[in-house]
């Protein structure tokens, strides 16, 4: 079968970006990731979009197409929340193994900080992924939902609220150190421990900011001049919609994603020299790093803590995640894919990790826990 | 189905919680549909729970999704785990943990259901 690469990149800085709306902030993506790749827009076949909570559309592919002068042979916008944007990645990668597409655009971005609205508007909307009349009604939001999984974390393990304020200052570190990350003041746990309760135990440090920004990739069957990065290997998994139907505690369905993803991919988690995981908040990244078996049950946060996950052992988010690079929605997942690509690359500059990172595994959730994708991406290097 | 969510809102209010059993093959189910989830039976029975059952989580809220909500701050919202052997989602009196045992107040708080601790007497 055809393989399928990752032939350009495109990330904007995260923040407040007043006047730009959802089509600028992926137009500007959308130009880095060509300009990347080396392509024009006319040797495009496939446009993949996400969605946009501050520009709700029912045809986001079309319109981003007409607005940004595309023809695409082949388009389509998708939803997963949170998984969108690796799923995008999963769907590119088919549509160029099935010979469908030759060069597939994916690209999503939003003003969801600038919106109208605001902060306030986007934490209402965002609520919605609760069940409509079972936990809506009951005045939750998506912190008060992972609040739910947290004190659950916290009281199966015996896991602290430290090792995850350990886990929030990772990512700042990493961030203070990314040219357009969104928070970047300097953090200690005891900073994070001290921070304003959002829903408990989550603290503001332990959740994610709102912000604007885009992020676009290139994935085609000719891989990138600037190093190859394969799509070695992509898995989903589906299991419950709702934190109340998220019964089974060993298994959100991030394994089984995971599985499926190393199972095509035809290597093992020892081979991985650099992670890209989901951190909407602290206790998301403690979570799926444990279940997708890059750290013991309940141990994430000491791990990381102890070094574990410095940029000289496996490094992980070395942007700053969504907890400091920022959260954009379908975008925010991106930025970990692209983070993780330019290090494989070894163009991450100052951030460059030493060691050789020639695998790397990429996870994203949407929902709480609900949805799930896993990439395993490879240089071939030796 | 507008007629399930509707069943579903007015024993909320009440203080209480509806779940559905199935006639066909015993299954209960938490989530209200127009059918059994486990063996597709058209006419599940609504039932009401007892009330009791044991915290599997809960979160405080400092941040509130609307207007309404805001006025309201602090409220606590947890999961439980009927005697029934379903999950849910309620309001709770502050100061649970996981693991408590629970049952609903005879009273509803903001016309929905709320949890308090068990008391041994
Ligand atoms: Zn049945």
């Amino acid at each position: 079968m055809r393989q399928a690469f990752i032939a350009g990149t495109g990330l904007t800085a995260f923040g407040r970006f007043e006047g730009e709306n959802t089509l600028d902030l992926m137009s500007r993506a959308a130009r880095q990731a060509l300009a990347d790749a080396g392509l024009e827009r006319g040797q495009v076949d496939g446009l993949v979009t996400g969605y946009s909570t501050a520009m709700p559309h029912l045809m986001m592919a079309t319109l981003f197409a007409e607005h940004f002068g595309l023809r695409p042979s082949y388009a389509n916008a998708l939803q997963l929340g949170g998984a969108t944007g690796a799923a995008l990645v999963m769907l590119a990668k088919l549509l160029v193994q099935s010979g469908q597409c030759e060069r597939v655009l994916v690209v999503a971005g939003e003003n969801r900080l600038t919106n109208q609205g605001g902060r306030d508007q986007a934490i209402q909307t965002l609520a919605q992924v609760g069940h409509a009349t079972q936990e809506v009604p009951f005045g939750a939001t998506i912190p008060g939902y992972y609040a739910l999984l947290a004190g659950q974390y916290l009281a199966r393990t015996g896991a602290t609220g430290a090792d995850l304020a350990a886990i929030a200052v990772h990512m700042r570190r990493h961030a203070i150190e990314t040219e357009g990350a969104h928070v970047t003041a300097p953090l200690t746990v005891e900073e994070a421990l001290a921070s304003r309760p959002i829903a408990e135990p989550l603290r503001l440090a332990d959740c994610c900011p709102i912000s604007d920004g885009a992020a676009a990739f290139v994935i085609s069957a000719a891989p990138s001049e600037q190093g190859a990065v394969r799509i070695a290997g992509a898995g989903q998994a589906h299991r419950h919609q709702h934190v109340s139907m998220a019964t089974e505690w060993e298994n959100f369905g991030a394994a089984d994603a995971a599985d499926r993803a190393f199972a095509e991919a035809g290597i093992g988690r020892d081979a991985i020299e650099v992670l890209g995981i989901y951190d909407s908040f602290t206790v998301t990244l403690a979570m799926l790093l444990e279940e997708t078996g890059f750290a013991p049950r309940g141990q994430a946060g000491r791990r990381i803590a102890e070094g574990a996950h410095a940029v000289d052992a496996l490094p992980l988010n070395t942007h700053g995640g969504l907890l400091s690079y920022g959260h954009p929605g379908v975008a925010g997942g991106m930025a970990h894919l692209v983070e993780v690509t330019r290090q494989m690359q070894r163009r991450a500059g100052a951030r460059q990790v030493p060691g050789p990172a020639r695998a790397g595994y990429v996870h994203a959730d949407g929902g709480v826990l609900s949805a799930h994708v896993g990439l395993v991406l490879a240089t071939d290097r030796g | 189905m507008q007629s399930l969510e509707t069943h579903v809102a007015q024993v909320f209010a009440s203080g209480q919680i509806a779940y559905q059993h199935c006639p066909a093959c015993g299954a209960s189910q938490a989530l209200a549909r127009p059918f059994c989830v486990a063996c597709l039976h058209p006419a599940p029975e609504w039932r009401r729970a007892q009330g009791t059952g044991r915290v599997v989580s809960v979160t405080t809220m400092h941040r509130a999704p609307t207007p309404e909500w805001k006025g309201r701050l602090p409220y606590t919202i947890a999961l439980v785990d009927l005697s029934e052997g379903l999950r849910v989602m309620a309001l709770a009196t502050p100061g649970l943990a996981a693991g408590d045992a629970v049952r609903l107040r005879p009273e509803p708080l903001h016309d929905l259901p709320c949890f308090e601790p068990m008391v041994t007497e």
